[in-house]
């Protein structure tokens, strides 16, 4: 192998510190091989097209093709949080995993916006009735003359004296019950979009 | 629907088995798998695409690795199919079979 000038030395060390960095989320045994296996690409490649030109713009070619260490790393991250946050019933994986999909492609950005909305209606259910006893005159569901005013936390400036709140104490358990139905409904559809984006899996992951 | 998002919509829904034919019957590497479909078919496919897949397709079981010390003294990981993997392609061929010949009988009655 042609020893190669220092400057080009430099460069391809940068961008695998730099790779390796941006690798965290991963296990330390992956990363090495994740890194490894490019430095390999990236040597190889150079060996091949020297005879093309200068060094340092064979260089950059082929790390341009790669891009940034940040966007080549981008899938790797993704892949790993979400399959290991569902082996693991990991929320904070998963949604670190759910965050980075949503950055990196359109259809991610979708799913991710959809569950955060779905999630955030299920979290608010349930506060609605833990709300009640805490605040019993501003939560409710709130008619008036027949014709729905609202369903939720109010302030008393909300409503004139002619809406009535028509549930009651009962208010506590239907919107538990719907806000921990909606959860694992949402639960269940978030586990299956993950799945589906690894379509070949077959059996649990095992490293 | 316009030409090149079909096309781009094929060839994502095509580049696995595409892979795991080139890993059939002889182990090989990331770079060469890259010069392969660069080479000789529609699969165009970069860098920041096929590492990260065969690490995926690695995580499902399907392909194994291996490293290897090259002549030139870069070690290279090696992919091969796993027994799972080998079970999985040939349904995946004989589907496409199936796929092609309908869809080219299709095409054969329009005209």
């Amino acid at each position: 192998m042609k020893e190669l000038r220092s400057e080009v030395k430099n460069l391809i060390e940068e961008y695998l510190i730099k790779l390796k960095e941006v690798l965290r989320p991963l296990p330390e045994k992956e990363r090495d091989e994740i890194v490894l296996e490019i430095k390999g690409h990236i040597e190889e490649k150079l060996a091949q097209s020297l005879r093309e030109g200068d060094e340092t713009d064979v260089l950059k070619n082929i790390l341009n093709r790669l891009g940034k260490p940040e966007e080549y790393a981008s899938e790797y991250v993704t892949d790993y949080l979400l399959s290991r946050g569902i082996e693991q019933k990991s929320v904070s994986k998963i949604f670190q995993g759910l965050f980075r999909w949503g950055c990196s492609t359109l259809i991610g950005f979708f799913y991710a916006f959809f569950f955060f909305v779905s999630y955030l209606v299920s979290i608010s259910f349930v506060f609605i009735g833990v709300m009640r006893p805490i605040f019993p005159e501003s939560v409710g569901l709130f008619l008036k003359e027949g014709s729905l005013k609202g369903f939720g936390f109010f302030t008393s400036a909300s409503f004139d004296s002619n809406t009535q709140e028509i549930l009651g104490y009962w208010i506590i358990p239907i919107s538990l019950f719907i806000g921990i139905i909606w959860f694992i409904l949402t639960s269940w559809l978030l586990k299956k979009t993950i799945k589906n984006r690894f379509c070949f899996r077959r059996k649990p992951l095992i490293h | 629907m316009e030409l090149s998002k079909w096309i781009a919509q094929t060839r994502k829904g095509t580049l696995e088995l595409g892979i795991l034919v080139l890993v059939r019957n002889k182990r090989r590497y990331g770079l060469e798998i890259l010069e392969i479909l660069e080479k000789d078919s529609g699969l165009v496919v970069t860098e920041g695409t096929l590492y990260p897949l065969m690490n995926r397709l690695k995580r499902e079981g399907l392909v194994i690795s291996e490293w290897v010390e090259s002549e030139s003294g870069h070690p290279r990981k090696y992919y091969a199919l796993s027994k799972e993997g080998k079970k999985l392609v040939e349904q995946m061929i004989e589907y496409w079979g199936k796929f092609s010949k309908t869809l080219s009988k299709l095409i054969e009655e329009g005209r």
